[in-house]
């Protein structure tokens, strides 16, 4: 029963997040039509400004598009959004409500109650990666340009496997922070903060310094264009944000199971 | 002893919330916690339930060490729990709250259970943050009480209730009390501990000031009452058993703990020209030892 309390305490987050996750994916791909069409009059009325790298291959290339738009930027930054948000909560949460008490008197492990909400938490945020994997192939059948299935999978698949960090950094705040409010308004701030810092690298081809390179998690997320094989996959850098990850959930798990409520 | 504690003491800084607190409790009894605000009663009982780490001593319920956490969730087993606040989970509905801590309790008490249902009129679909304080009180006591625990530990299980529902809850616990189950509750409302308990504790500043059977108590806690034909000192009227002296000219009131019948006996010997002797209720013990310690 540990799992449907932390699916009540959740949910509300998770169809939130869902709801916003299905409309930028659907924003985009039905929207595509009318953004090509925007940059065309655009380059009609400056028929002398040179257009940018991305813009010229995502008029020609939908599944650039798609990429450059969801996995890249926009979709990925809200599932990032998300997964911090949903990541928070937990025993320190309702230290700060008053509840810590209650759970705290059933006959269970202070272990398994941070276990039990975290695997709940990974399992939304993996939801929140499979509603793109699964809307976009079929909204785009609607606007009359295919998207290979595997595709949206493999980079949904990516864009939760490097993420993951985030949701750590989201049950790491939570366990630091006693209070209702402040770790959401700092995983907002920090989510919104590292967005904004990376958004000169953003485009394809830009020089990102190489320390930066090795925090990007950005970068792990939306991985290339075209992710046509796992070898194609940036391993390395999925490897490092689980690592980061665990270690977020193992100092959460022993910060909690030493702390006074 | 169902509940032991040795020399458990808490420290937060310099502060100290609990010092070298050595309670036992007998299977079977309903023993009233007593002190006042910060007083260091929330502190133990959360270092009993394992919610808090003691700085140094420890305890045992059924035997098992509180500060050990494979043993503390034994005694969770065992033990039912209302925490001072009664803060429940707000996005669950009372139907989904008695249905989820149903899931831990092998015994649970469904006849005690719906019992309870009727008994405060509880709405299960209502959302906990919807209730009021009273109800919330109201669900907390369901869910602590329809366990089946050996042994409740309550904190100010009747803040919020209205008089009606608080003799109905007093009732239940003595009825779980005649079933065998222990309590150990603390209050601010020292005539519901005086109604129901047998054995009292009250600690102030986080040192146990009384531990004795309430009908021990209030046997042998007296006030004393004395006139004399001259003024008298104060230093005259130190007798064996006194715990306060307020001499006002010729007159002397007394509060004592014990001996009453040789205080009585030395006061004659002083000549007194009245003695009255008069019983205590367990709220004056309270505030006169409270009174005792701060002289």
């Amino acid at each position: 029963m540990l799992w449907y309390k932390a699916w009540l305490e959740t949910r509300f987050r998770f169809l939130v997040a869902a709801a916003l996750v299905t409309g930028c994916s659907a924003f985009f791909v039905l929207g595509n039509p009318f953004i090509l069409g925007t940059w065309r009059e655009w380059q009609e009325l400056h028929p002398h400004e040179v257009e940018q790298t991305w813009i010229v291959r995502a008029t020609i290339d939908y599944p650039y598009f798609i990429w450059h738009f969801i996995f890249r930027v926009l979709l990925q930054q809200l599932w990032a959004l998300c997964a911090v948000l949903i990541g928070l909560g937990g025993l320190s949460r309702e230290s700060a409500q008053g509840a810590a008490g209650f759970t705290l008197s059933l006959p269970v492990s202070r272990r398994r109650i941070v276990g039990v909400r975290a695997a709940v938490g990974g399992l939304e945020i993996a939801a929140l990666g499979l509603i793109p994997a699964v809307s976009i192939p079929a909204l785009s059948i609607l606007i009359g340009k295919p998207y290979p299935v595997g595709q949206a999978l493999s980079h949904a698949l990516l864009m939760v496997l490097g993420g993951v960090v985030f949701f750590g950094l989201g049950v790491m705040l939570s366990t630091l922070i006693e209070s209702e409010h402040t770790p959401a308004l700092v995983g907002v701030a920090f989510v919104a903060l590292f967005y904004f810092f990376l958004t000169p690298y953003t485009d394809e081809g830009a020089y990102e310094p190489t320390w930066l390179r090795m925090i990007d998690a950005s970068r792990v997320m939306a991985g290339q264009p075209y992710l046509t094989s796992p070898l194609t996959y940036p391993l390395w850098g999925v490897c490092m944000s689980l690592l980061a990850a665990l270690c977020l959930f193992y100092l959460s798990l022993r910060i909690t199971e030493r702390r006074d409520y | 002893m169902i509940l032991e504690t040795e020399a458990l003491t808490k420290l937060y800084g310099r502060f100290e919330a609990v010092r070298d607190l050595r309670l036992s409790v007998q299977a079977g009894s309903i023993c009233g916690f007593l002190g006042q605000n910060g007083a260091g009663k929330s502190s133990t009982i959360k270092m009993l339930l394992g919610m808090m780490r003691p700085t140094s001593g420890t305890g045992r319920i059924f035997g098992l060490q509180i500060d050990k956490p494979e043993e503390s969730i034994e005694i969770r087993k065992r033990a039912a729990f209302v925490s001072e606040d009664k803060r429940l989970y707000d996005y669950m509905s009372v139907e989904q709250l008695i249905r989820f801590t149903r899931s831990f309790f092998p015994g649970w008490r469904s006849d005690i259970e719906e019992h309870l249902l009727r008994e405060f009129e509880l709405p299960l679909e209502r959302k906990i943050k919807r209730l009021s304080k009273g109800m919330r009180t109201q669900t907390a006591l369901l869910l602590a009480l329809c366990r089946g625990a050996e042994l409740l530990i309550l904190d100010e299980p009747t803040e919020g209730l209205d008089p009606l529902n608080i003799e109905k809850v007093l009732g239940l616990l003595v009825g779980f009390a005649a079933e065998g189950t222990t309590i150990f509750f603390s209050s601010h409302q020292i005539a519901e501990v005086e109604q129901i308990a047998d054995h009292v504790f009250i600690i102030d500043k986080g040192r146990l000031l009384l531990d004795a059977p309430l009908d021990q108590m209030k046997e042998e806690y007296r006030y004393i009452n004395l006139v004399f034909d001259t003024p008298i000192q104060a230093p005259a009227l130190a007798f064996d058993g006194i715990e306060r002296v307020q001499v006002d000219g010729r007159s002397a009131s007394l509060f004592a703990s014990r001996n009453v019948e040789g205080i009585v006996a030395q006061a004659h010997a002083l000549h007194a020209t009245s003695i009255d002797v008069l019983p205590v209720s367990l709220k004056e013990i309270f505030l006169e030892s409270l009174k005792a310690r701060s002289h």
